[in-house]
């Protein structure tokens, strides 16, 4: 089941997940996301608040991957992780690409 | 280097990378789902993945190569099944000391033309049982068998719930594309077995390798032996999958005084000693005269092959060609490593000729790797035992089984066995999961009390002697 709120405040789009995000919930999660960078248009800055997610699978790193080149690397960034979710996007190399915290 | 090549192996490396962060994520319980999984998809296999390695190599029997695919999916399974490689896998309340175990990264697994398929298995499931996402990389002429091995393995991984890309192939048979991705900075381990030039590739690339390379295995007949045993038990290893097994064994050394009596009891077994010109022709087509090593038409070939490409007739029912040998070397060209049941045969005069002759064919070409002796005289054993260059020295035992473990002792079921720095390995043991492990050691405070309860501005003074400090560093205590 995908939790998943997000806030849009004129081009800032803040996604907040929650529990596992896994092969069952990405496609869904990916969905969403794109619809409402689609609404934002160009110049979107994208936040992904990862602050309930316990688990990350290569699917939702996928997700996340898309996001952050759909927007310009510069415009994303990932917040809130617990620490082995920041070590698993440090091991990724994926810190280098955007912002993570 | 090519640019299409680079983004090749950065592309798998990304992948890799990703899995590898997921995989960090697995507990132990799903860990051994996934291996359980992998394990009866391949062990379910067997059958399938052993024809097609026949067929595609053309080399070995296929029947060998279904046992060598039960000893890497059930045998390797239940040897680590058990095994913790996740989290805390042990904790000593004296020491004060926590091991962590933790994955090493993407590794990278050269598998041989010899054991296609079984060490493709054996590689994955190591592996995944420690949490390290696996690319794979096949010998030219084993692609397809070892392709079909890694799809069935990781179908069955991917529906155990395992990460995407934990499993993936380099197969484009392009030599540039496995040099750049031995050498990429992602990759965590080398996992080489194959051909000198291929382990040497692999230490030379600065990313950490395990390379096992050729052996070159004695095996002493001694007079206390159960001579009738010990041929048949050569027979058995020497046979087995048309000698493709790294640690067959290579060259028979008997003492004169039991040469007759070895000579007949091989002969009655199926062995054929070929006559100066069959040794000739026979080493015309199983050595590369410019190389030196043995011929790649040669391997894993059944002796009707071998005597068909040297244009020899031998007696029908001919198990295993044996060529008498008297030196050690360049001269001897039988004296090397041939897979394929060909062996060579030496007489000493006494036990120190044979001794040095079994240090002569160690060393050359097969330091670190295996060697066997037959005897019923434990200081003869013992004696053998510390005169070897060797991982393993197998006692009354065919070298082939007895090597791989499992079957016929309590080695750890491998086919990557290490050869130490004679091999230039690490590790003399036969590798398996515990290999590609980070442990991280959480050391508690266990402060040493004779250190803290001796004044150590002592060891500042010259004029203290060794024996002095040593005894006062020590009393009381």
């Amino acid at each position: 089941m995908l939790e998943l709120t997000y806030r849009a405040e004129q081009t800032l789009l803040t996604c907040t997940f929650a529990g596992r995000m896994d092969g069952s919930n990405s496609p869904e999660a990916d969905a969403l996301v794109k619809a409402k960078l689609a609404e934002i248009g160009d110049g979107a800055t994208v936040v992904f608040d990862l602050g309930g997610v316990g688990y990350v699978s290569s699917a939702f790193l996928r997700v996340i991957i898309g996001a952050a080149k759909a927007v310009d690397e510069a415009k994303f960034s990932v917040v809130n992780c617990q620490p082995f979710i920041k070590r698993l996007f440090v091991d990724a190399g994926l810190d280098r690409l955007f912002s993570v915290s | 280097m090519d640019p299409a090549v680079q983004a090749r192996a950065d592309g798998i490396m990304s992948a890799a990378t990703m899995a590898a962060a997921v995989f960090s994520q697995y507990d132990q319980q799903q860990v051994d789902r996934i291996v359980e999984a992998v394990f009866r998809a391949a062990f379910a296999n067997r059958v399938k993945l052993a024809r097609m390695a026949h067929e595609e190599t053309g080399l070995g029997v296929w029947q060998d190569k279904v046992i060598k695919n039960v000893i890497a999916s059930q045998l390797v399974y239940e040897s680590i099944r058990g095994v913790p490689t996740v989290g805390v896998i042990s904790h000593d309340e004296a020491s004060g000391i926590s091991e962590i175990a933790e994955p090493l990264g993407p590794v990278f697994a050269v598998t041989p033309i010899t054991n296609p398929t079984s060490t493709a298995i054996f590689k994955i499931l190591i592996a995944l049982k420690t949490r390290n996402p696996i690319i794979i990389s096949p010998h030219r002429r084993s692609q397809r068998s070892v392709a079909e091995t890694a799809r069935i393995c990781t179908e069955a991984a991917l529906a155990a719930d395992a990460p995407e890309d934990c499993i993936q192939m380099a197969t484009d048979g392009s030599r540039e594309l496995t040099q750049c991705l031995m050498s990429h900075h992602g990759m965590a381990l080398i996992l080489a077995t194959g051909g000198t030039g291929l382990v040497t590739a692999a230490y030379s690339s600065g990313t950490p390798a395990i390379g096992v390379g050729p052996g070159n295995v004695p095996v002493l007949i001694d007079p206390s032996a159960n001579l009738a045993y010990a041929v048949s038990s050569i027979l058995a290893s020497k046979t087995f999958d048309n000698g493709t097994v790294c640690a067959s064994e290579q060259a028979i050394v008997v003492e004169q005084s039991i040469a007759g009596a070895v000579r007949a009891e091989m002969q009655r077994q199926g062995f054929f000693f070929l006559d100066c010109d069959q040794k000739a022709k026979v080493e015309g087509v199983a050595i590369d005269p410019k190389s030196g090593a043995m011929s790649p038409e040669i391997v894993g070939q059944s002796v009707e092959s071998v005597c068909r490409l040297a244009g020899i007739t031998v007696p029908q029912g001919t198990r295993v060609l044996v060529a008498d040998l008297a030196a050690v070397g360049p001269e001897e060209p039988l004296s090397g490593e041939v897979l394929a049941p060909i062996i060579a045969f030496y007489v000493g005069a006494d036990a120190n000729t044979t001794a040095k002759l079994c240090v002569d064919l160690n060393y050359r070409g097969g330091m670190g790797h295996t060697a066997s002796i037959y005897a019923n005289d434990e200081q003869r054993i013992a004696e053998f035992s510390g005169l070897m260059n060797a991982g393993r020295v197998v006692v009354n035992t065919p070298s082939t089984q007895g090597a791989v473990g499992s079957l016929l002792n309590t080695l750890a079921p491998s086919f990557t066995l290490g050869c130490g720095s004679g091999g230039k390995n690490i590790t003399t043991e036969n590798v398996t999961a515990r290999h590609l492990l980070n442990i991280k050691r959480v050391c508690r405070k266990r402060p040493n009390e004779k250190w803290h309860s001796f004044d150590t501005s002592r060891y500042l003074d010259p004029a203290e002697t060794v024996d002095g400090l040593l005894a006062d560093y020590h009393s009381d205590h």
